[in-house]
């Protein structure tokens, strides 16, 4: 099945051109605050250089978040557009799933601003529960827990350098563990907290 | 003019969702809005990230029920058009990418828009446009007089020195308790209302430029003054009161550019044009200048709609107007 991933909801931009398991072509860029200036021109990079036609597509992988509230619309955008108008199936999968990738045993975290992070430990490759929303101070409190556990994402929140998974083995994992949109009309990202925070 | 055309347009950039498809830039096949005005009632004004919220939820639905309404296929289409600016940048990300997305999918042209582009090019759906034309574009985020000497050609004469007159009355209706949004209530108040107060006439540096901050001052002012004094407050009169004033304003710098600008046609534009008694003065006013023909949008398409977008869109596609895929919402745009 000829797939597309996309992910638009962290400061790198992930898009890549997905069949048969494995990965066929991939832009995978810094694109903080500009997702959405780039993705289309990625896309069609990414289509072009498969030598896909657009109209060839019959999947799309998408993060369904947590992340940047206009990244995590991005992708979802493009994702609905184009299963309104064409026989495109749409699956989803997490940002920390891709950056947590098919490690076995870990804890991954993503910025979520204001000192908090989106968190969720890793178990046999895949999160071991829904993300949550961790203060600094509670990853802490993990870490020194935790000496053995590895920690993935945006470390340099707890005083580390980032540590990311590699990515073509982040896209391949969300892949096998993507669970299938049946109405997408209903389809929405995966915002954590509420938009009542957000009132002005 | 009127060249064979179907446009698909896509419009985002406040708090309606829509999309709909225009062929020869002044027939309406579809025309989908879904309005998220009832939430925002509820929280008395529009909410940026609940919008772009309720975007993302409705996109999908309202794509398809105008591709059916239509009964055409994105096939077909000749380019899609959509609303780059101004607005709220949230929203505005969501109508662009779909957009791009159908743009890329197809094989379609990107025609970009500005949103008072649209509301002036609403004016196409009743009349031909005749230039060159003044048009007075009246919303809750513009007030603006422009020149257009040709198709797609615009001057801003004058605009507003701080809030949009839709605002102004939003606020007012808010001191005033008569809910949100702020227009229709003072318009349907206004009618039952009379000569009782007097509200300042507002001057401003620029002679084609307006204001409406110091008229909800006032407002606030004589409120305060009438509870002070015991008096219970018309509120009645008060909406005819600031409804006329409004009004004078507007029609006082539009009279003034016509001294300026020599036009065949003034049209007016946006969602405060459906004002039942802008609508009547208006009317009244440029009996005077028989020379000057006037055109006033159908009720239908005076509120933020996608029709109005595909009206603009066409016009711009045959000028060669394009956006690339690096093209992005702009919360600031100018016309
Ligand atoms: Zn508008």
């Amino acid at each position: 099945m000829r797939t597309l991933f996309i992910d638009t909801a962290h400061r790198h931009l992930t898009v890549a051109c997905v069949e048969k398991g494995s990965i066929v072509s991939l832009v995978h860029l810094e694109a903080f605050k500009s997702q959405s200036e780039k993705v289309m021109s990625a896309i069609g990079d990414c289509f072009a250089q498969a030598k896909w036609p657009p109209k060839s597509l019959q999947a799309i992988v998408l993060t369904q978040g947590p992340g940047s509230y206009t990244g995590v619309r991005i992708a979802m955008t493009i994702a609905k557009t184009l299963a309104s108008v064409a026989d495109i199936r749409l699956y989803t999968t997490t940002t920390l799933q891709l950056l947590a990738a098919a490690k076995d045993h870990c804890f991954v975290m993503l910025d979520a601003r204001s000192s908090r992070v989106y968190g969720a430990h890793v178990h046999q490759g895949q999160l071991a529960e829904e993300a949550q929303i961790y203060t600094i101070e509670q990853v802490q409190k993990i870490r020194q827990k935790n000496k053995e556990l590895t920690f993935f994402g945006d470390l340099h929140l707890i005083g580390e350098e980032d540590r990311y998974e590699d990515i073509e083995a982040g896209i391949l994992s969300c892949i096998d563990r993507a669970v299938r949109v049946n109405d997408i009309d209903s389809l929405i990202p995966l915002y954590l907290k509420s938009s009542e925070a957000y009132k002005l | 003019m009127s060249d064979k055309s179907l446009i698909c347009a896509i419009e985002t950039s406040c708090d309606e969702t829509a999309i709909a498809f225009i062929k020869d830039g002044n027939t309406v096949l579809s025309n989908v809005v879904s309005s998220q005005i009832d939430t925002h009632r509820a929280f008395g004004g529009v909410m940026p990230e609940v919008a772009s919220r309720l975007h993302i939820e409705q996109i999908s639905l309202v794509l398809k029920e105008s591709l059916a309404k239509a009964k055409v296929h994105m096939d077909d289409v000749d380019a899609i058009a959509f609303t780059q600016g101004p607005g709220l940048i949230g929203s505005l990300h969501i109508g662009v990418l779909a957009s791009k997305t159908l743009a890329w999918y197809f094989q379609k042209p990107l025609v970009p828009v500005h949103h008072i582009a649209g509301h002036i090019y609403a004016n196409a759906f009743v009349t031909k446009l005749k230039f060159p034309l003044l048009a007075l574009v009246v919303s809750g985020g513009h007030t603006e007089l422009v020149y257009m000497k040709e198709d797609f050609d615009f001057e801003v004469l004058g605009t507003t020195q701080d809030d949009a007159v839709g605002e102004a009355y939003d606020k007012v209706a808010r001191v005033m308790e008569l809910g949100y949004p702020g227009g229709p209530a003072i318009d349907a108040l206004a009618k039952q209302g009379s000569t009782q107060y007097v509200l300042p006439r507002i001057k401003t540096e620029k002679p084609l430029d307006f204001s409406f901050s110091g008229l909800k001052s006032a407002v606030l002012q004589l409120i305060l003054k009438e509870q002070r004094g015991q008096r219970e407050l018309n509120k009645a009169n008060l909406a005819y009161a600031f409804q006329e004033a409004v009004l004078d304003e507007l029609l006082l710098k539009l009279k003034k550019a016509l001294e300026i600008v020599d036009v065949r046609q003034v049209v007016l534009a946006g969602g405060v044009s459906a004002n039942s008694r802008l609508r009547e003065r208006l009317t009244s006013m440029m009996e005077n200048y028989p020379d000057i023909a006037l055109s006033i949008p159908p009720l239908w398409c005076t509120t933020d709609n996608a029709a109005m977008i595909g009206a603009a869109g066409a016009v711009a596609f045959t000028k060669g107007i394009r956006a690339d895929f690096s093209t992005s919402a702009s919360a600031g745009l100018d016309l």
